[in-house]
């Protein structure tokens, strides 16, 4: 049963995913096992697939969704035990840049990652970011820019963070076409990726995960 | 509506066609074949000379209309047949080179028997390459009985359909007898034929000893003829492209009607690999633009005849895979596809056809697949205008997420195999490496699973015997 649910994580079924959860459960199968044995153990095939060309983008998304939705089933019954998430993420990108599909793609593969998002949406101003870690409590931030004119946004967001004292509570990553390793470093970020992919691992690994 | 390349009015395909029967009937082919002459003298061709034949308008006319629109070439164990004819576009190898870049040194080295093997098996394993041409001509074998190993190599290792030359008419019976001891009978062969065999008629205006025996041989078994002509616009034709795709099409007739007169039923493809001389090396080019809209004119030519056609396509001058044989094979490759070209050889050739790359075959490939996608074209109707998706995404909306695009992503857009789409970060992480050296990394992946065929036993060993008894037979050593 609980390759079945990872089978059909990898096969994009929601339906299937969420009542073979509830079956799973309704039949006495501990929570932390579902998840690890079914959703995530099922995510965990489709990275491999994603980088080898054998899925594709909305395969991934909808990979994802399924894992999502069978987390739900879970929530309830997880409580008081240890979180199912691999952790929280606050992400937007940064002020005055308006592209997103990029960072909708990040959010997507965080979320197949076992990530709770927040999303910021596009040309988020550094206090919003500032809030939003207040409120939330994220472990992870993620800062998107596709245009170079935008890339000082990204360094006065994390002044901003510093400013405010939460600079520490977090990781941040960033990422975006014009930005690089060297550029991540210089501003002080914890991470940068390349693309949607290595971002959530990138994250995971930031997380100890 | 599919994407449409012409190159000539039905006026000019016309005078075209007049002047190829009006050479054909008071020029004439000359006929080296004592055979070949008799059975065309028998059928109504007129001689001039010892050599020389007539053939009236009427005999080219009679013959054609004897001519299947389809010819169906055969794979082994199941594979289902190429449909030759209609606009449907094959692609696969040529077979001339006589040199190879190696794939893991670089260097540019004679070719090997092992060459012709990694060859047959990558187009085992490639997508887009449909049919083979024994690839390149070893030299690390007897180079009198080279046609024989070239075979041994390549039906051994792929299943695909192979077009074979043959030097003459011992070339033919070595070949047959290796190809119907795989069928199981030559009835078996004559029935399912999964390889053709290639007829060259000589430029200009000539049939060889061995291209007659060939045709006469292979027409009797029935075993498709793929029938082409190439004269050099400038060398061995004037140097306009009207009267070389001229020659060439009086040429290929004359074939065709030599091959009709021995078997009716004989399946025929028209071919042309008419060409210019480059007039600075004395060259002939095959990356010209001249290349590709004679093939546009041939594929015309034939489509008005009603025979499906090939020739040359997929083709460059430049001697490994540059940006030059990048644009070179693209424009030799989509034009004659869009022109309805059936067959295209061309694959992992470089430097006119005389150097083969192995890494080339891949992304060969790659392109193949990049013109079969343009050639589907896109269909429009109301599941793909997806109108009521748009209003509800409205001003704004995302689509990425959609069921609408995982049902459609994968039949509107072509997935590559090859080429680089990712960012230049990631491209930089990963080695910064270019098409070659993907290529080659592909390669050695699929070398790495291909899975030899199931062959009766013994048949290597047999075939080397039966090669070396052939040799013995006619003094070669």
């Amino acid at each position: 049963m609980l390759a079945d649910i990872a089978e059909a994580v990898i096969a994009g079924e929601v339906d299937k995913v969420v009542s073979l959860s509830r079956q799973c459960l309704a039949a006495g199968t501990p929570p932390q096992d579902i998840l690890e044995k079914g959703l995530i153990a099922g995510m965990n095939i489709v990275g491999p697939r994603f980088r080898d060309y054998e899925m594709f983008i909305p395969e991934v998304l909808l990979s994802a969704k399924a894992m999502q939705e069978g987390l739900n089933v879970l929530k309830s019954s997880l409580v008081g035990t240890s979180s199912p998430r691999s952790g929280k993420a606050v992400i937007g990108t940064v002020e005055g840049d308006i592209h997103d599909i990029g960072k909708n793609l990040v959010i997507a593969f965080l979320e197949g990652s076992g990530f709770e998002v927040v999303d910021l949406g596009t040309d988020v101003p550094p206090r919003r970011f500032v809030e939003a870690i207040e409120r939330e409590v994220p472990n992870i931030v993620g800062l998107s820019s596709l245009l170079t004119s935008t890339m000082p946004a990204m360094q006065r967001t994390i002044a901003a963070m510093a400013e405010a004292g939460v600079r520490a509570e977090v990781k941040v990553l960033v990422g975006g076409a014009p930005v690089t390793q060297a550029f991540a470093d210089s501003i002080g970020a914890d991470g940068y990726a390349a693309d949607a992919a290595s971002g959530a691992a990138k994250a995971l690994k930031l997380v100890g995960k | 509506m599919k994407p449409i390349f012409q190159v000539l009015s039905d006026r000019e395909l016309w005078d075209i066609h007049c002047a190829s029967l009006d050479t054909l009937e008071n020029v004439g082919v000359a006929v080296h074949e004592d055979r070949a002459r008799e059975i065309l003298l028998g059928v109504g061709a007129i001689a001039v000379d010892k050599a020389r034949v007539r053939f009236p308008a009427k005999l080219v006319k009679s013959m054609l209309d004897k001519c299947a629109p389809v010819v169906l070439l055969y794979g082994r164990e199941g594979r289902p047949p190429l449909r030759v004819g209609g606009n449907r576009v094959y692609f696969g190898t040529c077979g001339y080179p006589t040199a190879v870049v190696d794939w893991q040194t670089g260097e540019i080295r004679p070719p090997r028997l092992s060459d012709v093997v990694d060859v047959a098996r990558l187009t085992e394993m490639l997508e887009n390459i449909d049919f083979t041409m024994p690839p390149v001509s070893p030299e690390d074998v007897p180079l009198e009985y080279v046609d024989r190993y070239q075979w041994l190599g390549t039906l051994l290792n792929t299943r695909k359909h192979v077009l074979n030359q043959c030097y003459g008419a011992a070339g033919l019976r070595d070949m047959v007898a290796m190809a119907s001891e795989l069928a199981g009978g030559v009835d078996k062969l004559s029935r399912e034929p999964f390889v053709s065999l290639l007829i060259s008629a000589t430029s200009p205006l000539t049939l060889r000893v061995d291209a007659s025996e060939v045709i006469i041989g292979g027409a009797e078994l029935s075993i498709p003829l793929f029938i082409f002509a190439g004269p050099m616009a400038g060398a061995t034709a004037p140097a306009t492209l009207a009267a070389s795709l001229t020659l060439a099409n009086a040429e290929v007739l004359a074939a065709m009607v030599l091959a009709k007169a021995v078997n009716e039923a004989a399946p025929v493809i028209y071919a042309s690999w008419a060409r210019t001389l480059d007039m600075k090396y004395g060259n002939v080019s095959l990356g010209a633009p001249e290349f590709a809209v004679l093939r546009a004119g041939a594929a015309q030519l034939a489509k008005m005849y009603g025979i499906p056609c090939g020739g040359g396509g997929l083709l460059t001058d430049s001697k490994l895979p540059d940006a030059q044989a990048g644009y070179e094979k693209l424009g030799t490759a989509l034009l004659p596809a869009m022109a309805g070209m059936n067959m295209l050889c061309g694959a992992a050739a470089y430097g006119a056809e005389l150097v083969l790359s192995l890494e080339g075959y891949v992304i060969d490939d790659e392109v193949a697949g990049w013109v079969k996608r343009v050639l589907a074209g896109f269909n429009v109707d109301d599941g793909r205008l997806a109108l009521g998706l748009i209003a509800a995404q409205g001003p704004g909306g995302q689509y990425i997420k959609e069921q609408h695009t995982l049902n459609y992503y994968r039949k509107e857009m072509w997935i590559p195999v090859l080429s680089d789409r990712e960012g230049t970060t990631g491209w930089q992480e990963r080695g910064a490496l270019d098409v070659r050296q993907r290529a080659c990394r592909l390669i050695k992946r699929k070398l790495e699973q291909y899975k030899p065929l199931s062959l009766p036993d013994g048949i290597e060993a047999r075939w080397h015997e039966m090669i070396r008894s052939s040799m013995a037979e006619s003094g070669v050593r």
